[in-house]
């Protein structure tokens, strides 16, 4: 497995910017697995994203995602975007079409990524979480799955009490709605297509687009439990489960614990889905 | 016009080394600032530069020592450093199989990462001092592979004599023959001249009795370097070969064996490869 720190010049930012990129390589090294290497050459891809104030090196250096990926052949993919939740900020820069089109593209470029819908997924912790819900339901032609760690629809959720922030405090928290929003109340922004993911998943049932599969996830302990549920519960109540919807949660807070132990099951889960092919085919 | 392009680092695992090592690539951006179009190939292969540093440097130096991204923008050219530590750039006799890793094995893995041209016209090695004797061994080694070779303030190793107490300090010396062991097996390289697994003039001449299409030699030293006279043996060789089969162009200017020199000759073997910009 090779790991990739990058620095390049983002268009759409219009700044300098960070990202990590793992590839398979056919032998990895003392104590790895050598993952399924393809024929063609071309790897699937996971983009993972990183929590509210994060950067591309989080899911490096807090958990062993890089070993996870080397003995199933993923490459991985961990942008930088700070505290923006995955949005085109409303005073900010454009996050969400920087992940969605520039990402995307660069990536492609860069890299020997397969560009198949079937070879691609997105996921992501916390706000990390939202972000994936919110790229691969807004393009649901690129993903075969989500995987949500720790989050839900954050627009959908009341804002954290003092009681339940564990991090950063509610002032900071505030601030940052009015930063990445332009507001404090979030409830306006329901129906709205380009910030609220149930009304991105109704567009694409409705247009007929094809549909991810989701796993979703939390800890019982986590300050996000309640809001989750309404995530859990919009995702439960659709008929027919058109998303193949998975919920599962299991004892554990907020943190890394809980996301190292929970990427490995999301892992897993695709590969005992026939999502992720291990053999070619 | 803004240039960027993208500077990676690469931690990767070596089956030839058989251990984990670093590269450092820049690579070619589409779009620049402003979304002004860069010269990206169309078909999005990339023409690509191996690029070797000095003895006992490593990946790093070339990005920090020169401005080596700013002058590749311009060609949309991927430049790959990899790490040769102190080898030569041989197998060594005593160490680790830095030639196979470098001519072989990192083009399959950095062919199986990026979009890379596989045509010979797109495909350069150059170095400088030890990477410039590496960049003519490895690309004579393959001269079908290799469009031009750069090499920097160098020459063909085995050919060159010893320093005398007189141009460098003893204990220079004897490390250098220290070196020579560890890479070469032998105290004295002058004794594997013909051989055609050290000797850059033994791969010439084979190259060209093997005929097909020869890489072209670029040679440029600063004319205060304490190789300089070791370098004329390498100049002599290929200026005195019939019809000059390599293309090979000799340059000298003013300087030592240092970065200021490389860091013009660099920009100079760049103009002179003649690199296609769509």
């Amino acid at each position: 497995m090779a790991l990739i720190e990058m620095n390049f010049c983002s268009r759409i930012l219009n700044m300098n910017t960070q990202m990590t990129v793992v590839m398979p390589e056919r032998l990895n090294g003392v104590g790895v697995r050598p993952g399924f290497y393809r024929e063609d050459g071309k790897f699937p891809v996971l983009y993972l994203l990183h929590g509210g104030g994060g950067d591309h090196t989080d899911w490096i250096r807090y958990s062993a995602v890089e070993r996870y990926a080397s003995e199933l052949g993923l490459a991985l993919v961990c942008p930088a975007v700070g505290h923006s939740a995955y949005c085109n900020m409303a005073y900010g820069p454009r996050y969400a079409d920087f992940l969605h089109e520039e990402v995307w593209e660069l990536t492609h470029e860069m890299f020997r990524l397969s560009d198949r819908r079937e070879d691609t997924f997105v996921a992501g912790l916390s706000m990390g979480g939202h972000g994936a819900f919110k790229w691969g339901l807004s393009q649901p032609e690129k993903f075969a799955a989500i995987g949500a760690l720790s989050a839900g629809n954050k627009i959908a959720e009341e804002p954290l009490t003092v009681e339940q922030v564990s991090q950063f405090g509610v002032d900071f928290r505030a601030k940052r709605r009015e930063l990445v929003y332009g507001k404090q109340d979030l409830s306006g922004l329901l129906g709205d297509p380009e910030q609220d993911f149930f009304e991105m998943a109704r567009i694409l049932l409705r247009e007929g687009k094809p549909c991810p599969r989701i796993f979703h996830a939390i800890g019982r302990q986590d300050h996000n439990y309640d809001g989750v549920q309404i995530t859990r519960k919009f995702f439960e109540d659709m008929p027919g489960d058109p998303f193949g919807y998975v919920y599962q949660e299991g004892e554990g807070v907020h943190s890394w614990e809980f996301w190292e132990e929970w990427i490995q099951r999301f892992l897993n889960w695709l590969v005992e889905e026939g999502l992720l092919a291990q053999k070619e085919g | 016009m803004a240039k960027k392009m993208a500077y990676l680092k690469l931690h990767i695992f070596s089956n030839v080394l058989e251990m984990a090592t670093q590269v450092d690539v820049i690579l070619p951006e589409r779009y620049l600032y402003g979304g002004m179009q860069a010269p990206v190939r169309g078909d999005g292969n990339h023409p690509v530069l191996y690029l070797l540093h000095g003895g006992g440097d490593d990946n790093s130096r070339w990005v920090r020592f020169t401005s080596l991204e700013r002058y590749v923008t311009q060609y949309g050219l991927m430049v790959v450093c990899p790490n040769g530590l102190v080898s030569r750039y041989t197998n060594m006799a005593y160490g680790w199989r830095f030639h196979d890793y470098i001519a072989k094995e990192l083009p399959d893995i950095i062919s199986s990462m990026f979009h890379v041209s596989q045509k010979r016209e797109d495909t350069y090695i150059a170095g400088l001092s030890m990477g410039g004797t590496g960049a003519l061994t490895i690309g004579l080694s393959q001269p079908e592979r290799f469009a031009c070779i750069g090499v920097l303030s160098a020459g063909n190793w085995v050919a060159e004599k010893m320093y005398t107490p007189d141009q460098m300090p003893p204990e220079t010396i004897a490390k250098r023959v220290r070196t020579n062991l560890i890479c070469y097996g032998v105290e004295d390289t002058s004794r594997l001249l013909g051989d055609p697994q050290y000797d850059a003039f033994e791969m010439a001449r084979r190259a060209v009795e093997k005929g097909g299409p020869l890489p072209r030699v670029f040679h440029s030293i600063g004319t205060e370097d304490h190789k300089y006279e070791n370098v004329q043996k390498t100049r002599r060789f290929f200026e005195s070969l019939p019809g000059n089969p390599f293309g090979y162009q000799y340059f000298e200017g003013p300087g030592r064996h240092e970065w200021k020199v490389w860091d013009h000759w660099i920009q100079e073997f760049l103009k002179w490869a003649d690199i296609r910009v769509d």
